[in-house]
């Protein structure tokens, strides 16, 4: 698969020959410098961009548009500002069952409280009280906006979420808690994870799967990535932070070098 | 501009009506337009997820968002609106405040032209406030910048 963009004359090769099988209920994380194209991936997953050559194809389905099969988590503008928590929550099986006329019938008000509740559900399981429910996404911090944004695509039970530099926006503390936060909800529900970040010791700490995608070294060509498989954790949460650190130091040192990227002291602490 | 207008709809409120929608709409879709590209693309995305059809889109995620925005340009366009007003009335009327002040100035009748003034300023002010607090009402969520 490749994909190249054209703005003007220029035409830029994002990448190519991109060959990536991703197997049901796997936690992929996509690592790369900036502009390596992670988040064109991502995109062309969800199909909110097309492929210039090639297929994304979903249990055998080519994709052409995004559809309620693939959960999106971006780093902003995740939530409607102009809904509530709940209804932020509720907007996604509400358009789906109800159209603007049938919205009028009295089966949608009855609907509608069972969606509430399932919202509060998903609520309570991302650790906000019910009493946020009412506040709108201005209202929340970040962290906050983020696990309502993960209830919101979880309530449609996707068979992928794709989370693009989710937590990027985040302080350290409340990055930390959402990816103990993702990590549990990716082993309760079996949903399959891709998640992009720049942030290699967050994508080994989170994944079961790394893909690199490298700069290539000549001048638009762009490599086509590597792939890792890490042991997949056991119950509970990942290794303490030492014994993380000592298990995972080669294999950040290998992404490092297929990034050619070096992990700054501000990644490091934030991991 | 006037002359057609007044050959197409007569002299009457017609006219004016139409000078002040031709005068003021452009502005107003224009705005509007700017508005609707500055939502956020993942907005849209976003909802195709939650599995909204385009209309959905357009309507649930889009439409609502720019609302008090479009309100917040036709206040802002309340001026304007104004001065088309005045112009088709002082023009072409029999009848209107701007038709007693035109009337009223040949006379040099400033101790009614200042009222008179005074009371457009007031009407336009009240119309603003009205505006601003059915905005506010019927949009919470809303943080004008």
């Amino acid at each position: 698969m490749s994909r190249t963009r054209s703005k003007a004359a220029r035409v830029k090769k994002c990448w190519t020959g991109i060959d990536l099988a991703i197997r049901p209920g796997e936690f992929i994380s996509v690592v790369g410098q900036t502009g390596c194209g992670k988040s064109t991936l991502l995109r062309l997953i969800l199909g909110a961009e097309l492929p210039t050559n090639g297929r994304v194809l979903v249990e055998g389905r080519e994709i052409t548009r995004p559809d309620r099969d693939r959960g999106y988590v971006p780093q902003k503008y995740s939530l409607f500002p102009d809904k509530t928590v709940i209804e932020n929550i509720t907007f996604g099986p509400e358009v789906e069952e109800f159209s603007l006329l049938t919205g009028l019938a009295p089966r949608y008000y009855r609907r509608r409280k069972e969606f509430r509740a399932e919202a509060v559900r998903q609520l309570r399981r991302m650790g906000l009280h019910e009493s946020d429910a009412s506040k709108y996404p201005d209202q929340l911090s970040g962290g906050m906006q983020q696990r309502v944004a993960i209830a919101q695509a979880l309530v449609m039970k996707p068979k992928i979420l794709l989370m693009d530099e989710a937590f990027s926006a985040l302080d350290p503390g409340t990055r930390a808690g959402m990816q103990r936060l993702i990590r549990q909800v990716w082993r309760e529900t079996g949903t399959t994870v891709l998640f992009v970040t720049h942030n290699i010791a967050e994508a080994v700490h989170l994944a079961t799967r790394v893909i690199v995608l490298a700069k290539g070294q000549g001048s638009q060509e762009i490599g086509s990535g590597i792939a890792l498989d890490l042991p997949v954790p056991d119950a509970g949460d990942r290794l303490s932070t030492s014994q993380f650190d000592e298990e995972f130091a080669p294999v950040i040192e290998q992404i490092e070098q297929a990034t050619g990227h070096c992990l700054s002291q501000e990644e490091e602490e934030t991991a | 501009m006037l002359p057609i207008l007044f050959i197409a709809f007569g002299i009457d409120e017609l006219s004016k009506v139409m000078l002040i929608v031709i005068g003021v709409t452009p502005t107003i879709i224009l705005d509007t337009f700017n508005l609707t590209r500055s939502v956020p693309p993942e907005q849209l995305v976003k909802g195709f997820t939650l599995g909204a059809s385009d209309f959905d889109v357009a309507y649930r995620v889009v439409l609502k968002q720019l609302w008090p925005r479009v309100l917040n340009s036709i206040r802002l366009n309340l001026k304007p609106l104004m001065l088309f007003l005045f112009a088709g009335e002082m023009i072409a009327s029999t009848d209107g405040l701007a038709y007693r002040i035109a009337l009223l100035r040949r006379h040099m009748g400033m101790n009614i032209i200042i009222p008179y003034v005074l009371w457009v300023a007031l009407l336009l002010f009240l119309v603003d406030l009205t505006m601003r607090l059915l905005n506010k009402k019927l949009h919470p969520w809303f943080r004008e910048a």
